[in-house]
């Protein structure tokens, strides 16, 4: 399959796939541009792979985890405390937070590999075995992510994290 | 419960998943992009060999001395830093940052972003492959981010760029110009010339604003300008087609009086009026002065290769 095959094929599933596991189209959208345009130069090996496609998953995978760390150590936000601390804070005019998007802002909230491990088991359906080998660790350290994230889920406290930040 | 509810949430954003439409292409410009960043960064290289190497091997080859002798570079680099204050986290496929200046308090160093008043500012640039920024040039095709303690735009839409009131003008030029978070801030303009979805692209950007602690090094520093024209500098850096580009203006408080001083290792344009050009090949200049002591100043100025490792960068 030439990478133009593969695209043509399977990029409406691979945008799904990434924004499930960023909570966000915007991010996931940027992931996928970011991995095909990396995977391009090298699709000869790639495509050569047993499964192209999970080769490519695993690379959006590590594109989230490592965009997450290179944002972190670029990008410092204000907190809103010190802000606050300079001037009354002004009324947030945006739309009113809709009840039905609560559980995505709660999953957008969780730590970058809970999240992972949660999108792949509840939207790829994947074993603890295959998400292992998706993320390089350990079942037993599959099953804590997921143990945690969904604690964190059940307190139903939302999070003031962003969607994609 | 809880299962169902992350089910439900997982097929939601599934279904907020963007289209794949002209993504294809993209994904194509930005391979196309890598592969030309990778050939810049070799021909780079070269360049910069001969930046250096020409100059010195035509210093030996010369038989007339150097239109005028300087104090040579100091041993050691010049360097200040000045905040950078804000930058997009998101940026269109295939543009890369090329420019940058911002503005710190010549006798502290950096102006905090946070006091009120403070005259302030910053610009950046980032271009598709093989657009450059040429200072005092038309604003080339790209994206520019502005910060600057007055609003610019008097005129456009009014919208709202995360929740606070924004302008935005369309037209050949898109632009959008905010105050992101309180009153003491400076604002902010994003603009996007001559890209596909302008105005979409512009508003993207403008909402992935965020602050930033990041310094812009500064490597030139002028000590003979007097202080009642230098409260305020802003530095600002490029690479050129044959090296790199420099300068530092000097602003009055109150912004009635500036003087801008350029460091480049490109030949000076014409009718300037005070030119040093240092043994290291370096062209020292004064645009627009006719103050008897430019020369003076200029004489004084200490000048290191700037850091230019941010280039090609996003």
């Amino acid at each position: 399959m030439t990478f133009e095959e593969f695209l043509s094929a399977r990029l409406a599933a691979l945008l799904r796939y990434a924004t499930v596991l960023a909570c966000d189209p915007h991010l996931g959208e940027d992931i996928v541009q970011e991995v095909m345009a990396r995977a391009q130069p090298r699709w000869t090996r790639i495509g050569a792979a047993p499964s192209p496609e999970a080769y490519v998953k695993r690379m959006i995978i590590n594109e989230l985890a490592s965009w997450r760390r290179r944002r972190a150590s670029s990008v410092v936000p204000l907190s809103m405390a010190a802000l606050d601390a300079v001037t009354e804070p002004e009324a947030d005019p945006g739309p009113a937070v809709d009840e039905r998007d609560a559980m995505i802002r709660r999953l957008a909230g969780l730590p970058v590999k809970q999240r992972i491990v949660l999108a792949l088991r509840f939207y790829e359906g994947c074993s603890d075995a295959e998400i292992a080998g998706l993320i390089g660790c350990r079942e037993v350290t599959v099953r804590s992510h997921a143990a945690r994230a969904l604690a964190t889920l059940r307190k139903g406290v939302p999070t003031t994290t962003r969607i994609g930040g | 419960m809880v299962d169902d509810k992350i089910f439900e949430a997982y097929e939601r954003l599934a279904a907020m998943a963007p289209a794949p439409d002209g993504l294809e292409e993209r994904i194509a410009a930005r391979a196309r992009a890598h592969r030309q960043r990778r050939l810049l960064l070799a021909s780079g290289v070269a360049t910069a060999a001969v930046a250096v190497g020409v100059p010195l091997a035509l210093r030996d080859r010369r038989s007339e001395p150097a239109p005028l002798q300087t104090t040579p570079p100091p041993a050691q680099p010049v360097q200040v830093l000045a905040p950078l204050m804000f930058t997009p986290s998101w940026f269109p496929a295939g543009v890369t940052e090329q420019y940058r200046s911002a503005t710190f308090a010549t006798a502290t160093g950096p102006l905090m972003t946070m006091t009120p008043g403070a005259l302030q500012g910053s610009e950046r640039y980032w271009l598709p492959p093989g657009v450059r920024y040429v200072p005092g040039e038309p604003e080339p095709v790209g994206v520019r981010i502005a910060v600057s303690p007055r609003p610019r735009l008097d005129s456009g839409d009014r919208i709202t760029v995360a929740g606070y009131p924004a302008r935005l003008r369309r037209g050949e030029t898109v632009a959008v110009e905010w105050r992101p978070w309180h009153a003491s801030f400076p604002y902010v303009m994003v603009s996007v010339r001559g890209l596909p979805d302008a105005e979409a692209v512009t508003l993207r950007i403008a909402r992935s604003v965020m602050y930033t602690s990041a310094m812009m090094t500064v490597t030139m520093r002028s000590p003979a300008v007097p202080a009642s024209i230098g409260e305020l500098t802003t530095a600002a850096v490029c690479p050129a087609a044959s090296g790199w580009y420099q300068s530092l203006t000097h602003v009055s408080k109150d912004g009635r009086t500036s003087l801008e001083i350029v460091g480049q290792t490109a030949a000076p344009p014409d009718g300037v009026r005070f030119l040093v050009t240092r043994p290291d090949g370096v062209n020292l200049y004064i645009r627009d002065s006719a103050q008897p002591e430019a020369r003076r100043m200029l004489e004084s100025v200490e000048l290191s290769e700037p850091d230019l490792t941010w280039v090609g960068d996003r």
